[in-house]
């Protein structure tokens, strides 16, 4: 009972979140500790534009807890990161969980956007080449080191002088409506496209020579029909496995286009908290991103399982 | 394009960069930093200043020259740190006791669980901005990488029918590491290498682009690319060269990864 | 008790669209019409949105809005009434009894008076992220009779007026007080207050509605408009990318942004159908501070020469395109005390590679290294300027640059490097630092005696040139401790004279904002701290 417990998929992802949370928790306390001046100074140091006196710096000091010794500032911050209070951000004064809660949502849209528009991208240009010739693949193989090579926030900013300030086709900036996604999404999905096709090419090579698509040709499908039906199938696992380094590649465009474009969501409250030093928020972000990824990897591993019994379990 | 032709752009790319990085007098005509006003803003073109010159007149291509050399520190130096310490953490773990194996690995999944950048970000908010804190907040955020790595490939040697079998015929352990694991386990660590010089270059423009990097007037690409944002519906040209040269250098890392990866296949 | 009643509006006339410069041509000749919605691109969104914590400028513009003052600060430096109709000030200087107006009503109908003015004191009491009481040096207050409160300070200073007119000192609905304390950071809509405007939507990172207050009949006694606002509202949004707020504009998307870039103003005075407002910010103009405890700053030989290798106009040219004019003393000539500027120092220096190469060699730096630096006893001539990354605006970047190229001419090595705030406040607290920079908007003088005052050092104070000198004291302290406005014009201008022979900053330019917009924006107005005061006189030509 005991043991079937211990192997089981939802008491392994607990004890990996678990882990994961309090060493995430750990990492940034240490990370923000070690750094010079406290929240406090800088909001001190902005008040001290007008004028304050020792004492009442002293009554800011110790309303953010930073007084304490930092073993229990330590205790405290984990405990309360293992109940679910990431603490309050200092500089927006509400708690934390509240302020991803309400940014997650355009950060989500942006990925799913972005995977999306990469995924169908890929598929249609892997399907078309593995039937071109030599040209036709001797050029993608090109483009396709340059797709990876392009840093995203050039990307962007290529993207924006062309379609939006030259054409005018898209707005440049904001979140309002489904064309404002359209640059921000290309932006992170074209390098992510690029990495597909690379996985995506070799595989539907196989498989289109398998001995099944074969048969399933002779019998009088059609090719892409085929290809789409079966060979694809087979092919998109690898892609999946890799999930989990697309989720990283995506939390930190996010960071790089939510900035470039303007558009509210996780990484733009990111980047500001860490200039302003808002330990909270930082850590809270890092923690949740770090758990995340955890539980993604987790589901995807035994998502592949399911779909294809025939891979063992590494 | 065939493979060749492919190593051969890649080559040439490298051996530019190189050049650049070395000896940038030999190829950039102006002083970098130095401003002049008055030349200000020059479009493409310009006689004595193909490329144009920025907002406080001073030389696109020569700034593009000098820009390698940040670049490759930032790529070479950053790739050092995450191999060096990769590869003997991932030695540690794999070579070692059972426990200790168990250890590190459990670590190593706990620190691949941040995306890098947030790595980096963590990382820079403790040592301050600067081109030397990016180096290593990049270098460091690559080291779990390497170390997965390592460790993967040496367990698979390890497990190997050869190894098994030399074991059995004797090999001492030492001589076991030496001649047939640490080869074999490299091999693909060397590839992961070349691929991250790349990918630094990139983390390292982004990062200074974001402002966290090095400190102006260094001619460094990124902040090339932040700069040039403000001018980017007038002279969008000040925006696409640094873009092309951060792209050709990480693809030029691309390419001699799969040379690398060919090779040893 | 010496009784200081204001008249009240005696200065009518002096209304707040005096000060506007606006290139909208025949402006006067208009009678401004009702109706209409204004759409406005802001660059930077508040995290917080609580009126009364740290007190970024983009809130205090937007709230301004919203909440109203007890007094308000006229374009003259003097106070005038608000919602407090008059006001006495005891001999001391300690004690402050308002009476306050009785035809006040909140967004919400709750009626303006005493009790909801001291309810707003206690949420700020009882919230330790409250700064206004802090600064304000507010220790008490006693509700005198339903319209009458009276507010004890710990010490007198001319501060606690200023504090007392600005957005931070707002007052909400006691029903917000009390029910929405908590939601205030987060949610403006919660901020329900008296002012001309009432937040009906708001997304954060998309934008906020602001619509008209049909009941307002309470603004300053110096606006020589009086009534509900002409706007029927104001809609928001935030875009930090200065390209994307001047396209938004120009493309019709907008009707007015913030703060333009100067490379887009020729193009926006230019074009037909935009305009752009100029308003220059009282206080400190941006200048570097210059730490004359460190060497080898210690020598004033070296600041002197420093000062002598920028060519500060040639540098202004070429980052602003000449839509920066040069600062000439450490205080700006917008600051409303009339007379304060010491406009005899204009043109008192310039660039001159000799005379700082002179003053270099004099000091015993006269030898040059390989790299054409100048050196003494081995050390190299090399300067940190420290800037607090957070707080770099308005290309001051690029102005570093051509600055640090400027004096690299002159053999000095100019090492600026950007820091997060904490470490900023670090470094000055503990002096590691040759120099740093800054711009500070404030409407008085007494910010002089802020960056002056030896009990004004960091972290105490914002003193960043360290200068530490009890003659010094003796000038600065009136300006804050004082009423006598002639002796504060005084000592001002001897400040800034001390300032310019000492080196203890090198002032370079005078802040300036830009607004853009549509040829049919009107009467946009500034308020006397050279903030877009609120959308209380705009209105829109149909």
């Amino acid at each position: 009972m005991l043991r079937t417990i211990r192997e089981s998929f939802l008491f392994s992802l607990f004890l990996k979140v678990v882990i994961v949370t309090w060493a995430a928790s750990t990492i940034t306390f240490i990370v923000m500790h070690a750094t010079p001046g406290t929240y406090a100074d800088i909001l001190t140091s902005d008040l001290s534009q007008y004028g304050i006196s020792p004492e009442r710096r002293q009554e800011i000091i110790a309303a953010y807890g930073f007084d304490r010794p930092v073993w229990q500032q330590y205790l405290l911050y984990v405990g309360n990161v293992f109940r679910g209070d990431l603490g309050m951000s200092y500089a927006q004064s509400q708690p934390v969980g509240q302020i991803i809660a309400g940014q997650i949502g355009p950060t989500m849209e942006l990925a799913f956007a972005s995977i999306g528009l990469a995924l169908v991208t890929a598929v249609a240009v892997a399907v078309v080449t593995v039937r071109a010739g030599w040209f036709g693949q001797g050029l993608t193989s090109v483009l396709e080191v340059v797709v990876v090579s392009v840093p995203s926030f050039w990307l962007g900013l290529v993207l924006l002088t062309t379609l939006s300030f030259g054409l005018g086709w898209f707005p440049a900036s904001g979140s309002q409506g489904l064309w404002s996604l359209v640059l921000p999404a290309a932006t992170l999905a074209i390098p992510m496209a690029g990495t597909f096709v690379q996985i995506l090419r070799p595989e539907l090579q196989n498989e289109v020579q398998a001995p099944y698509f074969i048969t399933a040709r002779a019998r009088g499908r059609r090719y892409y029909s085929a290809v789409l039906r079966h060979a694809l199938t087979h092919a998109m696992l690898p892609i999946l496995t890799l999930s989990a380094s697309y989720f990283a590649f995506l939390v930190s465009g996010a960071v790089i286009v939510e900035n470039l474009f303007g558009r509210p969501g996780v990484g733009r409250i990111m980047l500001n908290a860490v200039v302003i030093k808002d330990v909270p928020l930082v850590s809270g972000i890092v923690i949740l991103s770090a758990v995340a990824f955890v539980v993604i990897n987790q589901s995807v591993d035994r998502l592949i399982l399911w779909i294809d019994p025939r891979i063992e379990k590494r | 394009m065939s493979q060749k032709k492919l190593l051969l752009i890649g080559g040439a790319i490298w051996a530019l960069l190189l050049l650049a990085a070395l000896w940038p007098q030999l190829i950039a005509g102006y002083d970098p930093i130095q401003s002049n006003p008055l030349r200000a803003l020059k479009p493409l073109g310009t006689e004595g200043h193909w490329l144009g010159t920025d907002y406080l007149g001073r030389d696109v291509w020569s700034r593009l020259v000098h820009g390698a050399r940040p670049a490759m520190l930032m790529g070479l130096g950053a790739t050092a740190i995450a191999l060096v310490g990769g590869v003997l953490l991932g030695l540690i773990a794999g070579l070692g006791g059972k426990r200790l194996d168990t250890f590190l690995n459990g670590a190593f999944d706990v620190l691949f669980a941040f995306p890098d950048l947030l790595l980096a970000l963590l990382m820079i908010t403790m040592l301050g901005a600067g081109n030397f804190n990016a180096l290593l907040a990049i270098g460091i955020s690559g080291i779990p990488t390497f170390a997965r790595l390592m460790r993967g490939e040496i367990r698979r040697i390890r497990n190997s029918e050869f190894v098994m079998s030399s074991t059995a015929l004797g090999v001492s352990r030492r001589a076991n590491i030496l001649r047939h694991i640490l080869p074999n386990a490299l091999g693909p660590v060397v590839v992961l290498a070349s691929l991250f010089v790349g990918r630094a270059i990139t983390y390292g423009a982004s990062l200074s682009f974001l402002g966290l990097g090095p400190a102006r007037p260094t001619p460094e690409w990124g902040l090339m690319l932040a700069d040039a944002q403000l001018y980017l519906s007038m002279m969008p040209w000040l925006a696409i060269f640094p873009g092309i040269a951060i792209t050709l250098s990480a693809a030029a890392s691309v390419i001699l990864a799969r040379a690398l990866r060919r090779t040893a296949e | 008790m010496r009784v200081l009643k204001r008249p009240l509006g005696k200065l009518l006339a002096l209304s707040c669209s005096a000060i506007l410069l606006g290139l909208s041509a025949p402006l006067a000749a208009q009678t401004p019409v009702s109706g209409g919605t204004l759409t406005y691109y802001q660059d930077v969104e508040p995290d917080n949105w609580n009126l009364t914590h740290v007190w970024p400028t983009p809130l205090l513009v937007l709230g301004g809005n919203v909440v109203d003052r007890l007094i308000h600060l006229g374009d003259d430096g003097e106070y005038y009434p608000w919602l407090a109709s008059s006001w006495e000030i005891s001999e001391d200087g300690k004690l402050y009894t308002f009476h306050l107006r009785k035809d006040v009503k909140f967004h919400n109908g709750e009626v303006f008076d005493a009790h909801a003015v001291a309810a707003n004191f206690d949420m700020w009491k009882a919230d330790p992220s409250t700064t206004t009481l802090r600064v304000a040096g507010l220790e008490g207050y006693e509700v005198v009779d339903d319209y009458t409160i009276r507010l004890s300070f710990t010490n007198p200073s001319a501060q606690a007026m200023w504090v007392m007119s600005v957005p931070a000192f707002g007052f909400l609905a006691p029903d917000a007080v009390k029910n929405h304390a908590s939601d205030l950071s987060g949610d403006p809509t919660k901020m329900i207050g008296t002012g001309p405007f009432k937040v009906t939507a708001y997304t954060r990172g998309q934008g906020m509605t602001l619509e008209r207050n049909p009941d307002y009949a309470w603004a300053p006694s110096t606006s020589d408009y009086q009534g509900p606002a002409y706007l029927d509202a104001v809609k928001i949004s935030f875009a930090p990318d200065p390209s994307v707020r001047v396209g938004v504009l120009t493309s019709g998307q907008a009707d007015l942004i913030a703060n333009v870039p100067s490379i887009f103003v020729p193009q926006l005075e230019s074009a037909a159908n935009t305009a752009v407002w100029e308003q220059k910010s009282p206080g400190l103009p941006y200048h570097l501070d210059l730490n004359v405890q460190k060497a080898p700053m210690d020598d004033i030989r070296v600041r002197k020469a420093l000062r002598a290798a920028l060519d500060v106009p040639t540098a202004l040219q070429a980052v602003y395109f000449g839509k920066r004019e040069q600062a000439w003393t450490s205080l700006s000539p917008a600051t409303p005390l009339v007379g304060a500027y010491n406009e005899t120092l204009e043109n008192s220096w310039a660039y001159n590679a000799e005379e700082a190469a002179k003053l270099l060699d004099e000091a015993g730096w006269s030898d040059r290294d390989a790299e054409g630096y100048r050196v003494k006893d081995g050390q190299r001539l090399a300067l940190d300027w420290t800037v607090r990354a957070s707080l770099v605006e308005d290309q001051r970047d690029t102005l570093s640059e051509a600055l640090q190229s400027m004096v690299r001419d002159a053999g000095i090595e100019l090492r600026r490097t950007p820091v997060d705030s904490g470490a900023y406040t670090a470094q000055m607290k503990d002096g590691d630092y040759h120099l740093t920079d800054r711009s500070m908007t404030t409407p008085d003088v007494y910010i002089l005696r802020r960056i002056y005052a030896s009990n004004m050092l960091p972290t105490a104070g914002v003193n960043y040139s360290r200068v530490g000198d009890p003659a010094v004291d003796a000038i600065v302290d009136p300006l804050v401790t004082s009423r006598d406005n002639a002796l504060r014009v005084a000592n001002a201008r001897k400040a800034q004279e001390l300032d310019f022979e000492n080196v203890w900053s090198i002032p370079l330019y005078v802040r300036v904002q830009h607004f853009g917009s549509n040829k049919k924006v009107q009467g946009l107005s500034y308020d006397a701290s050279g903030w877009l005061g609120s959308f209380y006189t705009t209105w829109l030509q149909q």
